[in-house]
């Protein structure tokens, strides 16, 4: 309420400034929209994300990585000229800085086990049981797009456990060279990690993952997981190994310690369940060839499937 | 004096923090009676003690004069047919049914006979060899209405079983729980869908909070919350005329203007109309349409829940 | 924007899963001029197969465009521009209805930081706007309903498809989702299809119907064509006070030709001699009160079961309007 006092000023006109209301009105959206080509990049980081959200689904396998990354460290570092007994190169002993760190494969390989655990056999089995095919599918996401962006997601969280820790252990390894004719000489073995690394990668990204696509329940895809990979690989391996030695690939784990020690040109010492490089190769491409193209088609009939279930 | 089918007196039932219903006192002798109330009113708890699926916290539920929770002849004379089931889709309707049936207290030897006759009376005859899997959501219905009769209860209870149902279907259902109750059973059924309780019954219970909010007949009911504001459109060739005809009197909070009708708010409806009424025939108006959005129960539930119709309805 | 006058034309449609014939031959046409358009059916019609292959999921035989666009060369980009809003729950488990409204608009195509804002556009359009930042799976059943309702909108697009919107909503859940729904077209400038078996909440909000039945469109138009095939205009509905019999025999007596249809209501057909006015005085002079008159509309159950059933078919419920 405006009061007229007898302090209000004599009326020289006062300068009012501008005011404006603005229409927080609806704009449509004129902008570009992303070919559906791209669009794996977006599932893909929407799984990192997911992944990285708890404790459990992955910080807590990345912080054993790294425990294991630094024991091996320090073992190497300290321990350098011992003997390894656990392999040998063409029957004669090795030294232990050059046989554990192939070893070392296994311990990272039991921390990507976890990860498939929480999240990679879970994954595709959650989406569909609640219900988040319908919510991909009714937009211009397609099969491929969705098995490329889950799988490059789940790789790379498997790479950071498998690849990373590994690949550093090895740059430490060729820093405690002697001179550069040994470091030079030592270079290849970045490759070599790299290579076993991005395989194992896939094997634990693929292999769970189409486990998932084909039961349709989390637990029971848990389940088959963890009983494919801890009994069954290991019966495969018993098979082969009393039998006809390349059926040990049967076990991809096998295949994957056997592809570390092959590339390293060290054997196991006891009489091991271990096949030729080769035939580790082999194994491994067939076995994640297999796993995706089961994800593609469960995924592709589950699409069709999907929306509009109900009208 | 004819026992009550279902009587529930001073009746609690919370679960852990949560309350299901709080201190309800009802009685139930027989018809069709529609069950009313907002999503976690308590609808769905009030239907499981009756079918004696939960036990009261406090007070007690008797059917047909027994504890439907402790007595097993009780409960096998009531059907109940839940919102939400999970059945066993491999299973053929016909072989769901028969299992059911068997479950809910009927022989063995006669259970197959029954499950055929329900299943017949819901119109199944043609579908009930075929796995429940690929049943629609209105097969599913009629499936489960099958079940609740299969054991010929006296008291069936329904949680909302028509949702989803196509018209057709609906209309269909309709028609058989009608007969179901000219044939003297007595059947509570709850619903979102207005219409749909309109259709089946005039009798119905509001529940809300966790309370009885009304009940009786729909129409008695409509009358009673005469007590409140309602709105009233009237649309004719000179609705200014109107307008000023019905200003003056002091019952009238508001009038508003459309292109050819008006709108008048007031506070005592049965005045209102009897003004209107009036006035048109006075002035010889060319009454079109007259009509409120006060009066169809969908508003009278929305008073009702809203909070302001409890003082009232309960006189 | 698609340059296309027509938001949906089927001509020939036919699909076939194995033996069954989903669809026989579909035909029907939408013009831009339709806003809010009904599918409706009986179970087994065909409006989910039909859904699929408007939205390029499956193949068919014949001649459709949505928008203009062919679903079996352009289906990804009909999906862009299509927002869906499924009758079961589609939520990815584990996120806040910001982040699931936002992933789906990137998914749909748009940039992050657009998608993120108009994520929280759609979740204030939908009233969810104090949950917004809460995990979706706690919702109760109305709130899961709204999140559909914006992560549908979330990407502008211009032909929403809302397959039962009210379904599980209490009576004022659904008239709020209505009045959402209602306000879409002028707001967003978007056309809706609703799919549902709820024919009163058709009655509210479309102005056109698609029909469907065995495979087939019964009926595609406006819903004022649909329920003008059958009115004669000199129907009312007379709703009175207390008890209808009072009115219903003096109308009788008047030569007014009456239906009463509950305690309270009947309907009557007006000879010529009497108007409107005549019927109140009538109703005064035997001391009725009339609470409600209105010109008998046929209501879209009865047009529904009209156009499904092929004849007159009397609803069991009261036959007034819904």
């Amino acid at each position: 309420m405006i009061e007229a006092t007898s302090e209000t000023p004599a009326a020289t006109p006062v300068r009012i400034g501008k005011g404006v209301i603005h229409d927080l009105g609806y704009a449509r959206y004129a902008g570009e929209r992303r070919s559906p080509s791209t669009l794996w990049r977006v599932i893909m980081r929407h799984q990192l994300s997911q992944t990285w959200k708890t404790w459990w689904r992955w910080k807590l396998w990345a912080v054993g990585a790294a425990m294991v990354t630094v024991t091996v460290g320090l073992v190497i570092y300290l321990s350098q000229n011992e003997m390894f007994e656990p392999l040998r190169r063409n029957g004669a002993a090795v030294k232990l800085i050059d046989g554990l760190l192939p070893y070392s494969f296994t311990f990272f390989r039991w921390m990507a086990f976890g990860l498939t655990m929480t999240v990679g056999s879970t994954n595709i089995a959650r989406d569909r049981e609640t219900g988040a095919f319908g919510f991909y599918f009714c937009r211009p996401v397609r099969a491929r797009d969705y098995v490329f962006g889950k799988l490059a997601g789940m790789t790379l969280a498997m790479a950071s456990l498998l690849v990373v820790g590994p690949f550093l252990l090895t740059a430490f390894r060729i820093g405690l060279a002697h001179d550069t004719d040994e470091m030079l000489r030592l270079l290849p073995w970045l490759g070599r990690v790299l290579v076993v690394g991005v395989l194992a990668s896939l094997v634990y990204a693929a292999l769970p993952m189409a486990m998932s696509a084909v039961l349709g329940r989390r637990w029971l895809a848990l389940g088959l997981w963890a009983g494919y990979w801890v009994v069954a690989t290991g019966i495969f391996a018993a098979i082969g190994f009393f039998t006809w030695t390349p059926l040990i690939a049967l076990d991809p784990g096998a295949a994957l310690g056997s592809l570390a020690y092959g590339l390293w040109g060290l054997e196991v010492s006891e009489k091991a369940a271990q096949v030729s490089v080769t035939v580790a190769l082999v194994s491994i491409g067939v076995h994640v060839a297999l796993a995706i193209g089961i994800l593609y088609w469960r995924v592709s009939r589950e699409a069709v499937g999907a929306v509009g279930a109900s009208a | 004096m004819t026992a009550a089918m279902v009587s529930v007196e001073r009746c609690s039932k919370w679960y852990g923090h949560v309350l299901g219903v709080s201190d309800i006192s009802w009685q139930l002798t027989g018809g069709v009676i529609g069950l009313l109330g907002p999503n976690g009113a308590g609808k769905s708890t009030l239907m499981k003690l009756m079918a004696g699926l939960l036990r009261p916290s406090r007070g007690t539920v008797r059917v047909m004069g027994g504890d439907p929770a402790e007595d097993a002849s009780v409960r096998r004379r009531i059907g109940y047919a839940p919102e939400h089931e999970s059945t066993y889709d491999e299973l053929t309707g016909l072989e769901l049914v028969t299992t059911l049936a068997h479950l809910a207290g009927v022989p063995r030897a006669q259970a197959g006979a029954a499950a055929l006759s329900a299943l017949a009376t819901m119109g199944m005859q043609a579908t009930m060899n075929r796995a429940v899997k690929g049943y629609s959501k209105g097969m599913r219905q009629r499936t489960k209405l099958a079940a609740t009769l299969a054991h010929d209860p006296e008291l069936l209870i329904l949680d909302e079983p028509l949702t989803g149902v196509d018209p057709i279907a609906r209309n269909e259902i309709i028609a058989k729980i009608r007969a179901l109750a000219a044939a003297g059973k007595t059947i509570v059924v709850s619903s979102h869908v207005l219409y749909e309780i309109e259709a089946l019954t005039q009798d119905i219970v509001v529940i809300h909070r966790g309370q009885v909010l009304a009940e009786g007949n729909i129409f008695e009911i409509r009358r009673l919350i005469d007590h409140h504001p309602h709105r009233i459109r009237v649309e004719c060739d000179r609705p200014r005329e109107l307008a000023a005809a019905i200003a003056g009197s002091d019952h009238v909070l508001r009038v508003s203007m459309e292109r050819k009708a008006i709108l008048v708010d007031t506070r005592d409806p049965d005045r209102c109309y009897d003004e209107l009424a009036a006035a048109v025939i006075e002035r010889k108006l060319d009454l079109r349409a007259m009509s409120s959005p006060d009066n169809n129960l969908g508003a009278v539930f929305e008073y009702l829940t809203s909070g302001q119709g409890r003082a009232r309805a309960s006189e | 924007m698609t340059e296309s006058t027509t938001i949906l034309e089927l001509a020939g449609v036919t699909k076939a899963y194995g033996p069954v014939l989903a669809l026989r031959g579909v035909d029907a046409r939408v013009e831009r001029t339709a806003k809010v358009i009904g599918l409706l059916g009986p179970n087994g019609a065909g409006k989910s197969t039909l859904v699929k292959c408007m939205l390029g999921i499956v193949g068919f035989n014949g001649r459709a465009r949505v928008l203009g666009l062919d679903p079996q060369v352009a289906g990804a980009e009909i999906r862009a521009r299509v927002g869906y809003m499924p009758e079961s729950d589609i939520f990815l488990a584990g996120m806040t209805a910001v982040e699931l409204c936002a992933y789906a608009a990137e998914l749909s195509g748009l940039p992050k930081n657009e998608a993120m804002q108009r994520a929280h556009a759609a979740l204030y359009y939908a009233g969810l706007e104090d949950k917004r930042y809460q995990v979706v799976d706690g919702y109760s059943t109305g709130q899961k309903q709204r999140v559909k309702l914006a992560q549908a909108l979330v990407h502008d697009p211009e032909l929403l498809f809302l397959d039962e919107p009210t379904n599980g909503l209490d009576p004022r859940s659904r008239d709020e989702m209505l009045d959402l729904i209602g306000e879409l077209p002028g707001k967003r400038g978007c056309a809706i299809m609703i799919s549902t078996h709820l024919l009163t909440d058709v009655d509210r909000v479309c102005d056109t119907a698609i029909i469907m039945h065995q495979g087939q469109v019964r009926f595609a138009g406006t819903t004022e064509v649909l329920r003008a095939s059958a009115v004669a205009s000199r129907d009312y509905v007379v709703e009175v006070r207390d008890s209808v019999t009072t009115l219903y025999d003096a109308l009788t007596a008047a030569g007014a030709a009456a239906r009463a249809f509950s305690p309270v209501a009947l309907t009557v057909t007006l000879p010529d001699t009497m108007t409107p006015q005549q019927v109140l005085v009538l109703a005064r002079s035997v001391g009725v009160q009339i609470r409600t008159f209105e010109p008998h509309r046929e209501s879209m159950e009865q047009a529904f079961l009209r156009v499904v059933s092929g004849a007159q078919f009397a609803p069991v419920s009261p036959g007034g309007p819904s």
